[in-house]
Formats: C-alpha cells, sequence, structure tokens
C-alpha cells in the first residue's frame, strides 16, 4: 500500500512540476533585437522564429487598432511552462515572449519607413521578474531597436469610415507597458503576461511540424513538445473567439472584456482596486461587472450617463460609451487604442442589449 | 387605543432593525506604514544618482524616466519640455522629480497624447516638486496605489482658460489614489474641468498651503481617511470644496479636519463636461455629501452666491428624482461647524441666478424653496431673506422609512450629529433645517404645493442667532460635534 502511494507520489509529482529555472541569471538587455537570436529569418515585412520559437493565438485578442500581431514563446533549454487553470502560466527564468505587430491592409504609415512590422514588444522574464519594453523596427523591418520612451507613429487609412480615420499608432513606453501588465497580487505589484492563460490558448493553431503543416490544438502541441506540464486531461477552460457565431452573444461578450478590460479590470489590478469594477469573465457578481453600478469617480468619462451597464438599454451604458469613444479621457481601455473596434463594440452591445430589462434608478 | 400605540411601536422596531441591518456602513482599517517614508529618509543610506535635463533633451529624458535605478532625482532645467505623450514613473522607489520652480520648468502636453500629464503607479517614497504641469489631456498628475508620496510647489494649468472650450480641459488637476501617507502643499490648480485638487482613496493625507482657482470643483476630498485639511484658498470655482464618498467603496471616509481654509468668491460658471460635478450649482463654498466624522473650524466664507455650506444626504445627490432613492443609505452625519469666520454677501443668488433644472438639479430645487419661503416672509411682514448660510437637507432616512411612513420621516431634528457651535465674523451664520422628507408629496417628488404645506405647518426651519440652532440635539443644532482624533502617524521634522 505505501509503495502504491509512494508510486502515486512520484507520478504525480514528476508529471506536475516544471523546471522553472529559478537559479538562471538574468539577461543581458539589449538594443538591437536581433541580437537576441530569436528569429531565423528577418526581412522587409517577414519575421520568422528559429526552432525554439512556439509561436500561438489567442481565441480573442486585446483590440490594437487593427494591428495584426504575431506572438511567440522562447523556453531556455529543458525548461518548462508550468500549466495554471486560472492565472497566466507560469513560466521558467529566462523566458522571452516575443509580439510583433503589423499593420494591416489599407494602413499606410507616414513616418517613410517602408516596413509594415510596426514594433516588437517584448517579455524577458529575470531572476526578479518579468521586464517588460519594446523595440521599434527600422525603415526596412532588418532591425528593431529598443524604445524605452515609446513612439508616435502618424498612420493614414486609405479607405476612412466612420471607425477609421488617420490616427496616432502609439508605441507604448516601457512604464506604459508595465501598467497594462502589473497586477497588485497579494498587495504585491509585479510585472505578469496577459494573454498566455489556458482559457485563451486553448485553441488551435496551424503548425509546421516534420508532417507539414498542421492544425494542433495549442496547448497539445506544448505538452507534445515537453513545453508545456501540468496540463489536465479535462476541464481546461476555454473562451470562445469574437467572431465564432456559434458562440452566444454573451460567451463572446465576456471573452472580449477579458482580454480587453479584464488585465487592469480584476479584484487585483489597478482599475478593479479604484473603479470597483470587475470584467473578468468568471466574475459572477452582476454589480461589481457594472450592472446598475454607479461609476467609481468616472468623472468625465461617464458621458454623462448613471450607470456603467442598463440591462436591455445599451445607450445609456457607460461600459458601451467608453468602449467605442475616441474622446480623449473617456475612450476605454486608456492604452493602445486610437480607433473604435467596430465588432467589438457591436458584440458588448448586442450583448447589453440582450438583458432584461430592468430600471437602475 | 393603549394597545395600538404599542403595536405601532412595535411594528415599527420591524423595518428599524431591517435598516440597521442593511444600511450600517462599514468600517475598513486600512494599514499604513509606522512613519512617513519621504523619498530623501528612503534613499539615505543608499547610493543615490541625479540626473539633468534641459528642455532640448526630450528623448533623453523620456528615455531616463523609463529605465530609472531607485534612488534617482531627475533634475529638470529652466524652460518648456514638450512631452509629446505621457511623463511616467512605474514601479521605482525613492524617486525625486525636482524642477526648477514652479513658475520656471514647464512641462507641456498635448490632447493628442490622450493620457494623464505625469503618471506615476506603484512608486513608493516618491517626491515631486517645482514645476508647471500644463494642458495634460485627462488629469495633470495622478498618482495611483503609492505609499509616502509628496507634492509640493506645483501647478497645473491649462491654456484654454475661457469659452466653451474649457470643457476639453483635463479633469482633474492634481489626482492622487489610493496612496497611503501623502502631502498635498503649496500646490496651485486652475481651469480644471472637475476639480483642481483632489484627494480620493487615501489614507493619512496632509493637504494644505494649496490654491484652486477656476476650476469646477476646487478642492475634493473622498473616500479618505485621517486627513487635515488647512489653509488652503478656494476661490472663484464653481464650488469650493467638495466632501464625498463613493458608493461601494471600500474605504470609507472619516476623522477629517478641515481649518484655516479661505472659501470665498465660488461664482463661476459651471463648465463641466459631465460627472458628478456638472450637477454643482454655481456659488457653492462646500458641499458636505455621504461623509462622516468632518471637524470645520477657523475657515473664513464670504461670498458665495448659493450658499457657503450644503450639508447633503448622498441620496440626494444621486438622485433629484426623490421617488427613485437607491436601497443604500447615504447618510452624512457627524459633522462639526465650529469657530469659522463668516463674513456675509453669500447666499444672494442661487446659482447666480441661472438656474437649470435638467443639469443642476439640486440647485432648482434649492431655488423653488427659497421662493416660496421669501413669499411667506414676506407676507408675514418680514423682509425677504438670503439663502441661509449652511443649509442642511435634513434627510435621516432613506426610502424604505418614507415608504413605510411619512409621519416619523419628517420630523424636524439633528439625528446625524450635525453641530454648529461658536461661529463669528461680519453676520451670524444662518442654518436652514429644510427637511427634505417633509416637502416630498407622499414620498414622491415635491411640488410647489407640497412645499408650501410644509413651511406653513412649520416643518422646516430657518435658525438665526435669536434662537441659537434649536437647543441641543435631537431637537436642534447648539452641540459640541466630533473632534479631530488626530493623525496615528506623526510628521519628521526633516519633512
Amino acid at each position: 500500500m505505501t509503495i502504491l502511494f509512494f508510486t502515486l507520489f512520484l507520478v504525480v509529482n514528476c508529471s506536475q512540476k516544471a523546471n522553472l529555472n529559478k537559479d538562471a541569471k538574468p539577461i543581458q538587455i539589449l538594443v538591437e533585437l536581433t541580437k537576441y537570436n530569436l528569429f531565423s529569418e528577418i526581412k522587409q515585412n517577414i519575421l520568422i522564429p528559429n526552432e525554439r520559437g512556439i509561436p500561438y493565438d489567442l481565441n480573442t485578442a486585446l483590440f490594437s487598432d487593427y494591428a495584426i500581431k504575431e506572438r511567440v514563446i522562447f523556453l531556455p533549454d529543458s525548461t518548462q511552462i508550468q500549466y495554471d487553470s486560472e492565472k497566466e502560466f507560469e513560466f521558467p527564468v529566462g523566458t522571452i515572449i516575443t509580439k510583433t505587430f503589423y499593420l494591416p491592409e489599407g494602413f499606410k504609415r507616414l513616418d517613410g519607413k517602408l516596413t509594415t512590422k510596426l514594433e516588437t514588444r517584448v517579455l524577458i522574464h529575470q531572476p526578479n521578474g518579468w521586464f517588460a519594453v519594446s523595440y521599434v523596427w527600422n525603415v526596412n523591418g532588418t532591425e528593431a531597436y529598443i524604445s524605452y520612451s515609446g513612439e508616435n507613429i502618424p498612420i493614414k487609412i486609405e479607405k476612412e469610415s466612420k471607425e477609421k480615420k488617420d490616427f496616432i499608432y502609439v508605441v507604448p513606453s516601457r512604464n506604459q507597458c508595465a501598467q497594462c501588465h502589473q497586477t497588485y497580487r497579494e498587495a504585491v505589484q509585479k510585472i505578469v503576461p496577459i494573454g498566455p492563460k489556458a482559457r485563451h490558448l486553448n485553441r488551435d493553431y496551424e503548425y509546421t511540424t516534420i508532417k507539414g503543416k498542421q492544425n494542433l490544438n495549442q496547448l497539445q502541441y506544448m505538452k507534445e513538445k515537453g513545453a508545456l506540464v501540468g496540463l489536465p486531461f479535462w476541464n481546461i477552460p476555454k473562451l470562445p473567439k469574437l467572431e465564432d457565431q456559434k458562440e452566444t452573444v454573451e460567451s463572446r461578450a465576456r471573452a472580449y472584456l477579458d482580454i480587453n478590460c479584464g488585465h487592469c479590470h480584476n479584484e487585483e489590478g489597478a482599475a478593479g482596486i479604484n473603479s470597483k469594477l470587475v470584467l473578468t469573465y468568471n466574475e459572477k457578481d452582476l454589480g461589481k461587472l457594472g450592472v446598475c453600478k454607479t461609476p467609481g469617480s468616472a468623472g468625465k468619462g461617464g458621458g454623462g450617463l448613471k450607470f456603467d451597464i442598463v440591462p436591455g438599454k445599451p445607450e445609456e451604458s457607460i461600459l458601451l460609451y467608453r468602449t467605442a469613444t475616441t474622446d480623449t479621457g473617456a475612450m476605454m481601455p486608456q492604452l493602445g487604442r486610437a480607433l473604435t473596434h467596430k465588432e467589438g463594440v457591436e458584440i458588448l452591445k448586442q450583448w447589453i442589449a440582450s438583458m432584461e430589462k430592468i430600471s437602475c434608478e | 387605543m393603549k394597545k395600538i400605540t404599542v403595536a405601532v411601536i412595535i411594528l415599527l422596531f420591524v423595518p428599524y432593525f431591517y435598516i440597521q441591518v442593511t444600511r450600517s456602513e462599514k468600517v475598513t482599517n486600512p494599514t499604513y506604514p509606522n512613519q512617513f517614508l519621504t523619498a530623501d529618509e528612503y534613499c539615505k543610506e543608499k547610493p543615490k544618482k541625479t540626473l539633468s535635463f534641459r528642455e532640448s533633451q526630450i528623448a533623453e529624458l523620456l528615455t531616463a524616466i523609463n529605465s530609472l535605478e531607485e534612488c534617482t532625482t531627475i533634475q529638470l532645467a529652466q524652460g518648456t519640455f514638450n512631452i509629446p505623450n505621457s511623463f511616467t514613473i512605474n514601479n521605482i522607489k525613492g524617486i525625486t522629480i525636482q524642477g526648477a520652480g514652479k513658475k520656471l520648468t514647464t512641462l507641456k502636453f498635448s490632447r493628442q497624447g490622450n493620457s494623464n500629464g505625469v503618471d506615476v503607479e506603484a512608486s513608493h517614497s516618491f517626491t515631486i516638486r517645482d514645476l508647471r504641469i500644463l494642458d495634460s489631456a485627462k488629469n495633470g498628475l495622478e498618482i495611483r496605489l503609492s505609499h509616502n508620496v509628496i507634492i509640493e510647489n506645483i501647478e497645473v494649468t491649462w491654456s484654454v482658460q475661457s469659452g466653451e472650450e474649457m470643457s476639453n480641459n483635463g479633469a482633474y488637476g492634481v489626482y492622487p489614489v489610493n496612496v497611503t501617507n501623502l502631502i498635498l502643499r503649496n500646490t496651485d490648480s486652475y481651469f480644471a474641468s472637475d476639480a483642481g485638487l483632489y484627494v480620493g482613496q487615501c489614507v493619512n493625507a496632509w493637504v494644505y498651503g494649496n490654491k484652486a482657482e477656476f476650476n469646477v470643483m476646487g478642492l475634493e476630498i473622498e473616500n479618505t481617511i485621517n486627513a487635515l485639511v488647512y489653509e488652503n484658498t478656494l476661490t472663484n470655482n464653481t464650488g469650493g470644496f467638495l466632501a464625498y464618498d463613493l458608493n461601494k467603496n471600500t474605504i470609507v471616509s472619516r476623522n477629517v479636519k478641515v481649518f484655516r481654509n479661505k472659501i470665498y468668491n465660488n461664482n463661476n460658471p459651471n463648465f463641466a463636461k459631465s460627472g458628478i460635478v456638472k450637477t454643482v450649482s454655481a456659488g457653492v463654498g462646500m458641499v458636505l455629501t455621504s461623509t462622516r466624522e468632518i471637524e470645520i473650524t477657523e475657515n473664513y466664507f464670504a461670498n458665495n452666491n448659493t450658499t457657503d455650506i450644503a450639508i447633503l444626504s448622498g441620496l440626494v445627490a444621486v438622485s433629484s428624482d426623490f421617488s427613485s432613492w437607491p436601497m443604500k443609505n447615504w447618510r452624512t452625519y457627524k459633522i462639526y461647524i465650529h469657530k469659522n469666520i463668516f463674513d456675509g454677501g453669500s447666499g444672494t443668488s442661487i446659482d447666480n441666478g441661472n438656474i437649470n433644472e435638467k443639469e443642476r438639479p439640486l440647485g432648482a430645487l434649492i431655488n423653488l424653496f427659497h421662493e416660496i419661503w421669501s413669499e411667506q416672509q414676506v407676507q408675514n411682514g418680514k423682509e425677504k431673506p438670503k439663502v441661509a448660510n449652511i443649509i442642511y437637507d435634513g434627510v435621516e432616512y432613506g426610502k424604505t422609512m418614507l415608504a413605510f411612513t411619512t409621519w416619523l420621516g419628517d420630523k424636524q431634528g439633528n439625528f446625524n450629529e450635525i453641530c454648529v457651535k461658536e461661529n463669528t465674523g461680519k453676520i451670524f451664520p444662518t442654518l436652514m433645517d429644510i427637511n427634505l422628507v417633509s416637502l416630498l408629496n407622499n414620498s414622491e417628488n415635491p411640488t410647489r404645493e407640497s412645499i408650501q404645506r410644509a413651511i406653513l405647518n412649520n416643518k422646516t426651519v430657518l435658525y438665526t442667532n435669536e434662537n441659537n440652532y434649536g437647543g441641543e440635539p435631537p431637537k436642534g443644532f447648539a452641540c459640541d460635534g466630533y473632534k479631530f482624533k488626530g493623525m496615528p502617524i506623526q510628521l519628521g521634522e526633516s519633512i
């Protein structure tokens, strides 16, 4: 019996604990992105990770002025990611996560650069925590340089519409990176990745394998590659894709709020702490979610409206107003958006409209 | 008959207990560092660094503030620094931002930035001094979730100083929120489209020697525990001073002393775009609403056209549609107004005579009430009165109590522990207990008739010199009220 338990313990123990590389030395922060040797092919509009890189997508992603984003995780040799069902995964020290932003079609940059690559945001897991900064690409997209202070890139839109007007694309400063990436878990400030959570990663990706291109579940792929430890056989949370018509409006709206707002609007985020509005996917308290909730010092952000969400009345809901407007001082999220996300706002509108009408007064 | 009385009394206990249980306010006990560890103190034994910048070195400056090591002083020379986006400090201890003087070093922002001017988060032992913040798109200086913060000798202002465009100025001048241990001193704010100086969700705040002029609200203390607010000058704003609590916030205001402030001439038209301050009538010296434990003493009040002090239930602030008062009772209580100087000239013209029922309903209601009150006074052969210096709405209970009984709700009296005593100055500060509940028309919104009826039945009372605020509580207001309990930590001499 004892032996059986011991064996069980061993099995569980061996299969559950990742090598998080805790004794690793810090990575030197470099001025040029290519010097980290993460990419095997770097051309004007192309950036291909080397064989160490694990590319991934999210079910529903943060809206960044319609920029196209390529995300890659680079792990140190013989280390693994530790799975978590709710929080962001635990990554080994020495992990580098990159996210490269490309201009979409129909958008033209006015700063004279030829590349469609705008920036590559980098998260580096140092022994004392995550370091976040962005690298900005040069004229031909052959090198990106570290930008502590961020940058403004004027963009022209070929076919303007109500939602799409010429705008300034803002590369965040290092401190602005932190504003979205920080949490106050157990009252201690910490920088954490936002996207790599089970519910966002639980989807297929077209990987290039020895068998050619294959659509594989990202989490299974990482597990099979030996990069992810602790993945359960069932009960892995999954959020829908924003555009997936087969899913309910509510679940898509909640997924959208989770990834676009939940990093700040959670119990341990700055906005959640200050305003008491909590927009994470599993928040069950309707009051915290904004239903008939008067805002916490929204000031002029409230647009003259009284409640965050008035069920059945999207036009009277501050939540919809602030996610749709491009008015300075009112728009949400506060960083990383200059345009209105038509598709996202539409889902939020449908969701609020579908709620049973009640009076908040 | 006796049996019926006993039954009624017993029956009344049921709603009474219901209200006690459902409406009782939570008292939070926040933790805070046991000393005010300023940047200088924190960095005493640590390696220190000073980086100096001229106005031509914007790129270098922005790189520096985004790659700070702890205990760095950023020194900004005389001149105008054009900041393209935001000036941010994040998660770093012992930082000092030092200009050459509040008229000499300017950080100039633009609307394009779409962000706060100087934006600080999670940076303990932080000091900013001697500079000007101009034209920030949002708040001038915002500091979040930090301990031991000193803001001194700063000016926050906007270039648009007249006309409708003013409503596009940033909302708040100085905006520390969730700061534990805060000194805000010798700082001026002008032309903010919400409050010039705001202290919110803070614990242990010293706010003194500041000036707020030409803002919508001058100085606002919100959800803050332990605050000394003194020697501030609040003039030419729409409203001078506001103490207010947001509903459902875990930091519930208490223990605030407001003294030796000058609060006069706050008569500027309201230019807020939205938010609660948009509903403030011009000409209000001080508004106290859904707050408690405030000692107000040795302040100077004069020439505030609507009134010097308004004490209002948070219910009134939330909705002037009285039939729709929310369940949660937002009492305003334990207010002690004593030894202040009232020099008169106030209460001459509610909202400057520019009544707007839709946008500023409270001013409109006070105006309607005052009209009817004045008519009756004149009919009784008295002079047309001014609006009282202190207006108290007399709301002690919320909607449910109203629904149960009107006769209990509309009694005059002082269950909120409002005390007014020993004030001096050129005039005797009059106190009007409006007793708003009695104005309501069967729990619905007041009408001209219901107001007339209430006044005729002496439900509302104006206290002047002769009757000495109606005597002692529970009937009157002449009492020793809430005494400030002191600050839990002391400032060292070097601070």
